[in-house]
């Protein structure tokens, strides 16, 4: 569960830096960048170990695995 | 909009919603108070023990409410790993004689939760060339991919090398019951190793973001399912996320792959030339399901897909702030951490509970937890209700109730009952 309220831009230390095109290899056309900045909570559960599935990710031979 | 020529930089993306540092940071104060309100005591643990796979797992459980928390368990991962440089961060892989017998829990539950049959698999140790193959795929995936690789490095708490006899198969894994482990098998090429960084790496960057900011509405999520075209299997939404966030960062390292004109050099079991297109067609399924994804992970998701409609603003919530005397519950405790002032309120119970807190919340409950005696409606300002009321919602805060009620979305004090 996490508490809404009013939303706000997050701490100016943590987010809200700007996206920029892709400096290295790869990806030869111009970076177009996220539209929007990240919103933010002001109050977040953490719930996130009590609601994961508690399997893992695995990758196996042949391709056809149960995960990814 | 799912064509769009050029995609994200994801280490830009990933910055956005909080930079690689500030996320460690954060949790590590989760493991840090996790601890505190578990053990309270115990000694505070290391700080190099936040970090390992095996004691987070035992928090993890606990803070779950699976298994009760152990203190005192020898899984001390400094005997057993070299680490191998790595960019800012070296990398610890288990290489000690006496690895299997630490890691053996782990590679039994990792077992367990995989469903295969047979005995569990055991750790390659004292091979050189294997280790060596890893230090080559360390600095193969810093020099393709250098400002990814190290965004998702300093999530990995340790690297274990499988013994193919053992493996069952396995070409790298993760799990989320151990934090920041990666599997992979006795690797045939750097490309091996690189590869496997990128996918496992992207998968435990995934959840240190679930357990320090807003990610998962399961409970909305429950029932709906995933079959991705390629395969038989069937994945949940946190699955799905997962293998969305994983194929995104392949893919552009499959970009920067091709850029260097190395793709020859792939492996047969590569999936870095399938990645872009089974990254998009899991994004567009989580598109559709977007309401089972908190706040920060639809940003994450419509801002790796380039779609430029979402996530909405949420709506402002209202809620009644009564006009009472406000006190931070006393069993509740706070740690602030420095890198992004956001604070993390713990409260003791079984399983104890934890709740991140940024902005106007962090700074309000910094200031009751210095008054101790509390504070009034009227001293933390009425601009602030609507803050105050979430504090009270989750009840970290208590009130002594007053006359009249001040609504949290206008201000304006109403008469109780309104």
């Amino acid at each position: 569960m996490s508490v809404q309220w009013e939303p706000r831009r997050r701490h100016e230390g943590r987010p809200g830096e700007t996206m920029v095109p892709r400096p290295e290899h790869g990806n030869a056309s111009p970076n177009p960048g996220p539209g929007r900045q990240p919103y933010g909570q002001p109050i977040t559960r953490v719930d996130f170990f009590r609601r994961m599935p508690t399997g893992g990710t695995a990758y196996l031979k042949p391709a056809d695995s149960t995960d990814d | 909009m799912y064509s769009r020529p050029a995609w994200p930089d994801a280490t830009a993306v990933h910055a956005a919603l909080a930079p690689a540092h500030a996320v460690i940071e954060d949790r590590r104060t989760l493991y840090h108070l996790g601890h505190e309100l578990l053990a309270p005591a115990h000694e505070p643990v290391p700080a190099a023990q936040l970090d390992n796979p095996l004691f987070r797992f035992r928090i993890g459980e606990a803070l779950a409410g699976r298994l009760p928390f152990t203190a005192d368990v020898a899984d001390d991962l400094g005997p057993i790993a070299t680490e191998l440089p790595a960019g800012p961060v070296p990398i610890r892989v288990a290489t000690g004689s006496a690895a299997n017998d630490v890691m053996a829990d782990a590679l039994r539950v990792i077992h367990t939760q995989s469903l295969s049959g047979g005995r569990p698999p055991r750790l390659l140790t004292g091979d050189d060339e294997a280790l060596a193959t890893v230090a080559a795929g360390l600095r193969k995936v810093r020099e393709v991919s250098p400002a990814l690789a190290d965004d998702l490095l300093a999530h990995v708490g340790l690297l274990v090398i499988l013994d193919p006899a053992t493996s069952g198969g396995l070409i790298s894994a993760s799990s989320r019951l151990f934090p920041g482990l990666i599997l992979i098998d006795r690797p045939s090429s750097a490309y091996d190793v690189a590869e496997a960084i990128i996918h496992e790496g992207a998968h435990v960057k995934l959840f240190d973001f679930a357990i320090t900011r807003n990610f998962l509405g399961i409970d909305v999520a429950a029932g709906r399912a995933f079959r991705p075209s390629w395969s038989s299997a069937v994945w949940q939404v946190e699955q799905v996320m997962a293998a969305f966030h994983a194929y995104t960062c392949l893919a552009q390292f499959a970009d920067d792959v091709a850029a260097l004109g190395e793709l020859d050099e792939l492996g047969p079991d590569s999936l870095l030339s399938f990645a872009r297109t089974r990254a998009t067609e899991i994004g567009r399924w989580l598109l559709g399901e977007e309401d089972a994804l908190e706040i920060d992970a639809r940003w994450l998701l419509h801002t790796l897909m380039c779609d430029d409609s979402g996530p909405e603003q949420p709506s402002p919530v209202t809620r009644p702030a009564l006009n009472g005397h406000y006190t931070l519950d006393p069993l509740v405790r706070l740690a602030r951490t420095e890198a992004t002032g956001r604070v993390l309120a713990g409260r003791p119970g079984d399983p104890p509970e934890l709740h991140w807190l940024d902005g106007e919340a962090a700074e309000l409950v910094v200031e009751l937890s210095q008054a101790p005696t509390g504070k009034s409606l009227s001293e933390i300002g009425a601009g602030r209700a609507a803050v105050l009321g979430a504090l009270a919602e989750a009840t970290l805060v208590r009130v002594a109730p007053r006359e009249g009620v001040l609504s949290s979305s206008d201000g304006k004090c109403t008469s109780e009952g309104n």
